[in-house]
Formats: C-alpha cells, structure tokens, sequence
C-alpha cells in the first residue's frame, strides 16, 4: 500500500484538502474527486470524498448551490463560507506545525535507524 | 429506445446502490438522516454517471461498508436534532382536524326511541379548565332530540392542539441541550 494512500492519516486532513481546493475555485462533488485525485491521491474513493463534503456543509463551513447543466442533472458548487476560511486558516496552520515537528523524524530523510542491532 | 432502457438501467443501478446503503445504515444512522444521506449521495452519483457512467459511478464509490461507515462515523456522538418540517406537518394535520370535529353532530333517531325509555338529561363535557378562560373545547348532547354528541371546539383549541403537534413531531425538546460537563464535577465512564 502506498504510504500516501493510508486511510486513516487521509481521514483527518481529506476535509482540510477539501478546503483548500474549493476556496482556490468552486467546484462541484465530482469535479473534487478528479481534482484530488490530480493531486496524486488517486486511490481516494468517490464514497470518501461526498461523506467529507456532506460533513464540511453541516458544520457550516461551505455553502452550496444547485446550477444547472446543459450536460445532464444540476451540478452542487460548493463554495467557502466565512467560517469555513477562519477554519481552514487554524487548521493549516496547525497542519504545518504538526509536519515541521514531525518531519525531521518522519520525513524522508529523517527515518533511517540511529543505532542498535540491524 | 435503447437509450430510454440504458437510463433507466443506470438509474435502477443507481438506486439499488443506495438502497443497499441505506440498509447499512439502519442500525446507525436516523432514519431522516438516511433520507438525507440518500438525496445527497444520488444528487452526486447521478452528476458522475452523466460524466462517467453509472456503473463507474457506483464503482468510485468504492466499498459500501467503508462508506456506511463514514457516514455513521459522522452521527456518532452528535445528538439528534429536532424535526421541524414534521413539526409543521403535524401541526397542519392536527389543525385540519380540529377544524373537521369543530361543530360536528353525531344524531340517531335511535335516541328518540331510547329516550321514551326513561328520562335522559342533556349532558356536556368540557376539556379544559371550565372557567371559561381556558376551554380547548366542549362535547354535549341532547339524545331527546336525537343528538348523541356535538363538538364545539373554543379558540384555544385551535391553538393548543396544533401547537402540541407541532411539539411532539418535530421532537422540539431536542433543541434544548444539557450541558454535558458541570461545573465543578468531571464525568466519569
């Protein structure tokens, strides 16, 4: 299993890369998908993504909007709302933390054994 | 004609789907909720077919016991919420009801008969406080005359009796939370 595919590390930040990526331009459930998956994470399943959006709308951190499609059914764009972008601010902030503070150890470089028995 | 069959194939497929979800659902999650997670979900499965298929579609969704349980996971711990479209129905329903009993006459010649067997007073019966400040509404009858019983529903009974409706079917009291940690005291398992 790829490391970067490890559903549970994706659980907790799939709602900050959610985001991220609707505050960078508003899209609708499908187009968020394929946009995840553009970043490289592939193996995100569809099943993962709409339970996270369904969660984001309910704590009242994106709006959403029904627009029709000349292409078929009524796309739902989601768009931040304020305490959507006060949230994602404090959390990336802390996404950052965490990775500075872990990656000397974690990192690609920093995992290598420092000693005793190989 | 093979196209009408294909979308109501994709549909069908679509539709199964959440059904066999829902399914999964029903021990975890309200059944509002499932409801809600039902629309929501086909709203975008029906988008991805229209773009990649419907059985690629239900295919991204991946397992369907993983995704049951991502939406469980997000009802867990949260206390339900009240209704308040219920609520309005039930208020509705009940108000058309008190207007339907309002000044309904139940009668039967029968009473005429009984009555020459013996002497039958007009009866009534309020419910409410009988001062006359706080009557919901009044049953009487009169079986001399035939009529076995008349409800007579006062002002307050329009407003009480829907308002309690409204109460019970939309599970008002849900909206009032308790703290969950008092002041001074830790809760223990």
């Amino acid at each position: 299993m790829s490391p970067t595919h490890d559903s549970q590390i994706l659980k907790g930040v799939l709602g900050l890369v959610l985001l991220q990526l609707i505050d960078e331009r508003e899209s609708y459930g499908y187009e968020l998908v394929e946009r995840v998956h553009a970043l490289g994470l592939e193996d995100v399943p569809d099943g993962s993504v709409y339970p996270a959006l369904g969660r984001l709308e309910r704590d009242g951190h994106v709006t959403s909007e029904l627009v029709r499609s000349p292409n078929g059914p009524a796309r739902k764009y989601y768009r931040l709302s304020g305490p959507g972008r006060d949230f994602l601010a404090e959390r990336s902030a802390a996404w950052a933390h965490i990775v500075n503070a872990v990656a000397p150890i974690l990192g690609p470089n920093g995992n290598k054994p420092t000693g005793g028995k190989s | 004609m093979t196209g009408s069959v294909n979308a109501v194939r994709a549909r069908a497929l679509i539709e199964a789907t959440l059904l066999r979800l829902t399914w999964k659902l029903r021990s975890s999650t309200a059944p509002h909720r499932r409801r809600e997670i039902r629309r929501e979900l086909r709203a975008h499965l029906l988008v991805t077919a229209s773009e990649a298929g419907s059985e690629e579609a239900v295919a991204r969704l991946g397992d369907l016991d993983a995704l049951a349980e991502e939406y469980a996971e997000a009802e867990r711990g949260k206390p339900p919420e009240p209704r308040y479209g219920a609520g309005l129905f039930a208020a509705i329903v009940v108000w058309v009801f008190v207007v339907f009993a309002d000044g309904r006459r139940l009668t039967d010649d029968r009473g005429l008969n009984l009555a020459q067997r013996g002497d039958f007073d007009p009866w009534s019966w309020t419910a409410g406080v009988p001062n006359g400040k706080l009557e919901l509404f009044r049953l009487f009858g009169d079986v001399e005359h035939g009529l076995l019983f008349e409800v007579e529903m006062y002002r307050l009974g329009y407003i009480v009796f829907p308002l309690l409706a409204f109460v019970l079917g939309s599970r008002l009291w849900r909206g009032w939370r308790r703290p969950t940690v008092l002041r001074g005291r830790l809760s223990r398992p």
